[in-house]
């Protein structure tokens, strides 16, 4: 009805919003990523409020804390991070992530800075509490270069959280014939085995930035009850906190 | 696909109805930390029905700070006794239950509505994250990011989840368009209080007779209230008895087990029904109470079971905003769906079976619940395992945890 000055494509902004729904939807293309996405979330929250002596208890328990996520998708980690209280900045190198997350969240009325960009073209000056990189090392072309951006955007005081699949033989079997071709959780092709990285990997190129791994958590997941928890098993799925040492 | 959230600011959460049910959900929810508005007008308590509360509705009655304003006006229930007055050619043994059998103090404890209620009010005006609307609801409007709400007097906000506790004709479930199935059973309870010449001792008496339950539930001092089921005939005939004619009828079914009754206040009527929507929560609106489930008032399961809702609702709200998630999301929803759904319809079917049996004259059901009721009663463990699912069934939490 008011749209006399305006150069939004309403075609754009109809596929933007299917997408954002696609994302968004619990039980759609994105579920595997929904039934992981309460751990995620519990893990980074309580490793912020055990760094930064906040109660995960209260309402808003990141209050004032900046965080950077990195591969943000559509927002999945954004929002609930917003709503407890931080300062989020999402970046993704697809533009059309970045415009289904922006729809979602101005839904949500939640204030997220989502920015169409890599870590590699940020301003190097920038500085975060908590700069997360879930779910993206093992699609990146150069880890070490990666995790030195990543590593050099914490503030001193904050930690990087990362998380990514093990290079095992049973990651090989479970996240790639299981995931993509068994179960057809994710499309063939998501994942190159030869580029996923193990913790010993990571926890070099973290220590020539110097810092240090200081929490280390498998994510495991049981058939039968179709559920996913922490364990102490590396071998799939892993996240660790690593802080400046 | 209409989206009214642009008005008006979007609140987290509100509740909508003002009910026992309602309030103690919006405490609960409010006591979570997050905003909270209820909307329901303050209405004097006309009825005088009472509620055996029993088990965990307790608990959460204490865990919501409301238990110790209304304890001391509450009458304790330790022994429950069934006795077959069907008159009929096989009748089920009297049983009694006590609750020493399975180390409780009392089963649970009679309370008239209005002093819960009066409990719920105060401990409601006492908790700073909960906002009143002291306005009916006129319209729900669901969206996609929000819910709508509309008072009567215009006052409007929309908000994230929609707790619908607005009773048998709700609104908040016609606008979730969740349909209801609903059969009337051709009966009516009479609902009064008596005081009585004998004391209780603490004991509870349900007379099971071919028209339905007459049941005498313990309040303080040498007083009882009764509901007693019959056809709705009968139940308009008892009703019209000038005060000593219904104390003497009274005092009859109760075979004088209580001495003689004399009737105080005012009596009421309703008619009975078992009402079931289709689902509990739909388009960012949950169903609580009676809005979720009506069934017949045997066994005292309404209200416990509207309390349940309610506890459920706010553990579930509660990890999802210590998450950052959205409580009107799909998730929550679905929880509530798989935490509550399995309780109220084994429940409503049980209580459905049971008055069914008894007002049955289809001679085959009579041995078979003389049979029930006779195994029940002799059978130690089988007894206990009634008694204590019958004040908070044990697999509800194993439900809960495996979200």
């Amino acid at each position: 009805m008011s749209s006399s000055a305006t150069t939004v494509d309403p075609a754009e902004v109809a596929r933007f919003s299917r997408l954002s729904a696609e994302w968004w939807d619990p039980a759609g293309k994105m579920a595997p990523l929904h039934k992981i996405n309460p751990l995620r979330l519990t893990y980074i929250r309580d490793a912020a409020c055990r760094k930064f002596d906040r109660s995960a208890r209260s309402l808003g328990c990141l209050s004032g804390l900046r965080i950077l996520d990195i591969g943000c998708g559509a927002g999945l980690l954004c929002e609930p991070l917003t709503r407890l209280g931080a300062q989020v900045v999402g970046v993704d190198p697809s533009e059309s992530n970045i415009a289904a997350a922006k729809v979602h969240a101005a839904k949500s009325e939640l204030l997220i800075d989502y920015r169409c960009t890599t870590i590699e073209e940020m301003n190097r000056h920038e500085r975060f509490d908590i700069v997360l990189a879930m779910e993206v090392v093992e699609h990146v072309t150069d880890v070490g270069a990666f995790l030195d951006r990543c590593a050099a955007m914490t503030k001193p005081s904050g930690f990087m959280t990362v998380s990514t699949i093990n290079r095992t033989l049973k990651s090989f079997a479970l996240a790639i014939v299981g995931a993509e071709y068994v179960l057809r959780w994710l499309p063939r092709g998501t994942h190159q085995w030869s580029k996923f990285v193990t913790p010993d990997e990571l926890a070099r190129h973290l220590e020539r930035n110097r810092f240090g791994i200081t929490d280390q958590a498998g994510v495991v997941y049981s058939p039968f009850a179709d559920r996913w928890s922490v364990a102490s098993d590396v071998d799939v799925n892993y996240m660790l906190i690593a802080e400046a040492v | 696909m209409s989206d009214h959230s642009g008005r008006h600011p979007v609140q987290p959460i509100a509740v909508v109805g003002g009910g026992p049910v309602g309030l103690a959900a919006a405490i609960a929810l409010a006591s979570t930390g997050e905003n909270v508005t209820l909307v329901a007008r303050k209405v004097p308590y006309v009825d005088n029905r009472t509620t055996a509360l029993l088990g965990k509705s307790i608990d959460f009655l204490d865990d919501i700070g409301v238990w110790r304003l209304c304890a001391d006006k509450s009458a304790a229930l330790k022994v429950m006794r069934l006795i077959d007055d069907t008159g009929r050619l096989v009748r089920a043994p009297e049983v009694r239950f006590s609750c020493e059998e399975i180390g409780r103090a009392a089963f649970g404890y009679n309370i008239e509505n209005r002093l819960l209620i009066a409990a719920l009010e105060q401990r409601a005006s006492e908790c700073a994250s909960l906002t009143r609307i002291d306005d009916d609801a006129a319209g729900i409007i669901p969206g996609d990011a929000a819910v709508n709400v509309i008072a009567k007097g215009g006052q409007q906000l929309n908000a994230r989840l929609v707790v619908g506790c607005d009773g048998r004709h709700s609104l908040c479930r016609e606008a979730a368009d969740i349909a209801v199935e609903r059969r009337d059973l051709g009966q009516t309870a009479l609902t009064f209080n008596v005081s009585h010449t004998r004391p209780h001792r603490d004991t509870s008496t349900e007379f099971h007779t071919p028209s339905g339950p007459c049941v005498f539930v313990p309040l303080p001092d040498q007083r009882c209230s009764v509901v007693w089921v019959s056809r709705p005939d009968e139940a308009a005939r008892l009703s019209a008895l000038g005060d000593a004619e219904l104390g003497r009828a009274a005092e009859r079914q109760a075979h004088s087990i209580l001495g003689a009754m004399s009737v105080e206040g005012a009596r009421f009527t309703f008619p009975l029904s078992i009402e079931r929507p289709a689902r509990l929560a739909a388009k960012r609106i949950v169903l609580a109470g009676e809005a979720a489930h009506v069934i017949p008032p045997i066994g005292a399961q309404g209200l416990n079971m509207g309390l349940r809702d309610a506890s459920d609702l706010a553990e579930l709200v509660a990890e999802c905003l210590a998450l950052g998630g959205d409580p009107g999301s799909d998730d929550v929803l679905a929880g509530y769906q798989r935490s509550r759904g399995a309780d109220i319809a084994s429940r409503t079917f049980a209580i459905d079976l049971a008055n069914r049996s008894l007002i049955s004259d289809f001679l085959p059901v009579q041995p078979a619940r003389a049979i029930g009721l006779g195994l029940i009663g002799s059978i130690g463990p089988l007894r206990r395992l009634a008694m204590r699912e019958g004040l908070s069934p044990s697999w509800r939490n194993n439900l809960l945890r495996m979200m």
